[in-house]
C-alpha cells in the first residue's frame, strides 16, 4: 500500500459529467481495496499547450493509499474513457510528506513566498 | 620604443599597473544560495506551477543551476518536476507555436 495521486484532465466539452466520471474513478480505485484519500477538483483551466486542438481542460486530482495494482486499473480506465485529455500518477508518499492537501496551483490565494521576489508567471 | 613599433603581438610586458588585471576576470561575485534549501518549507511540486514557473525562461526552457544558484539536490528534483508539469499541460515545452 501507498498513498498515489492521479491528475487528470478531461476535455472540456466533457465537463458536465466530471461528477460522474470521478465516482466512476472512485469506484475503481475502491474496487482494487483501494481508499480515496483525497479528490480536489481544480476545474477549468488554460493549457499549457494545445491537447486535440483543446485550451483548456477539467483539471482533477486523485489521491488514494492503494496497491499498485489499483494505478494499474485506474490508468487502464482513464486510457478507455474517452475525453480524457492527460494523466499523470506519482507516489505521493515521500514526494509531499506531510502535505497530503495539494496545492491549488491556479489560485491566488497562497501567500508569496517570502523574501522571494515576486516573479509573475509566464504565459504563453 | 622602437621595439613596440616594430611588433605587430600586443607586449603584454609593457601594461602598466592600472591595467593590469582590468580586462581580465574580476574575483567578484555574490555566492548564490539555493532557495529551496534556505527555505525548508519550500516544497518542489510538480502541481505548484507559481514556484516552479520561477525556474523557467519565458519560452519555457529550464534556467541553469549556475543561474539560480540551485544545489545539485534541489536542482535535480526541480527538472522531474518540471518534466512532470509540461507532460500533464501545466506547464509548456516552447511557446513557438501556442
Amino acid at each position: 500500500m501507498a498513498l498515489y495521486e492521479t491528475l487528470f484532465v478531461v476535455h472540456p466539452e466533457k465537463g458536465t459529467r466530471m461528477k460522474e466520471l470521478i465516482e466512476r474513478f472512485r469506484k475503481v480505485v475502491e474496487g482494487q481495496e483501494g481508499t480515496v484519500a483525497h479528490v480536489d477538483e481544480w476545474g477549468m483551466r488554460d493549457l499549457a499547450y494545445r491537447i486535440d486542438k483543446q485550451a483548456k481542460g477539467f483539471y482533477t486530482l486523485l489521491q488514494y493509499n492503494s496497491s499498485a495494482r489499483a494505478v494499474e486499473e485506474l490508468e487502464r480506465n482513464l486510457r478507455l474513457t474517452d475525453g480524457i485529455l492527460r494523466y499523470l500518477t506519482v507516489r505521493a508518499d515521500e514526494a509531499t510528506q506531510g502535505q497530503p492537501v495539494a496545492k491549488h496551483p491556479s489560485e491566488e490565494h497562497r501567500a508569496p513566498a517570502e523574501g522571494a521576489e515576486a516573479k509573475s508567471e509566464p504565459r504563453t | 620604443m622602437a621595439q613596440r613599433e616594430m611588433g605587430g603581438a600586443r607586449p603584454y610586458r609593457e601594461r602598466t599597473d592600472d591595467e593590469k588585471g582590468a580586462p581580465r576576470r574580476r574575483p567578484m561575485f555574490r555566492r548564490k544560495v539555493c532557495r529551496f534549501c534556505a527555505d525548508k518549507t519550500l516544497k518542489i511540486d510538480y502541481k505548484d506551477i507559481r514556484t516552479i514557473s520561477q525556474f523557467v525562461t519565458e519560452r519555457g526552457k529550464m534556467t541553469p543551476s549556475r543561474i539560480t544558484g540551485n544545489c545539485a539536490r534541489h536542482q535535480r528534483l526541480l527538472t522531474t518536476a518540471i518534466k512532470r508539469a509540461r507532460s500533464i499541460a501545466l506547464l509548456p515545452f516552447t511557446t513557438a507555436n501556442s
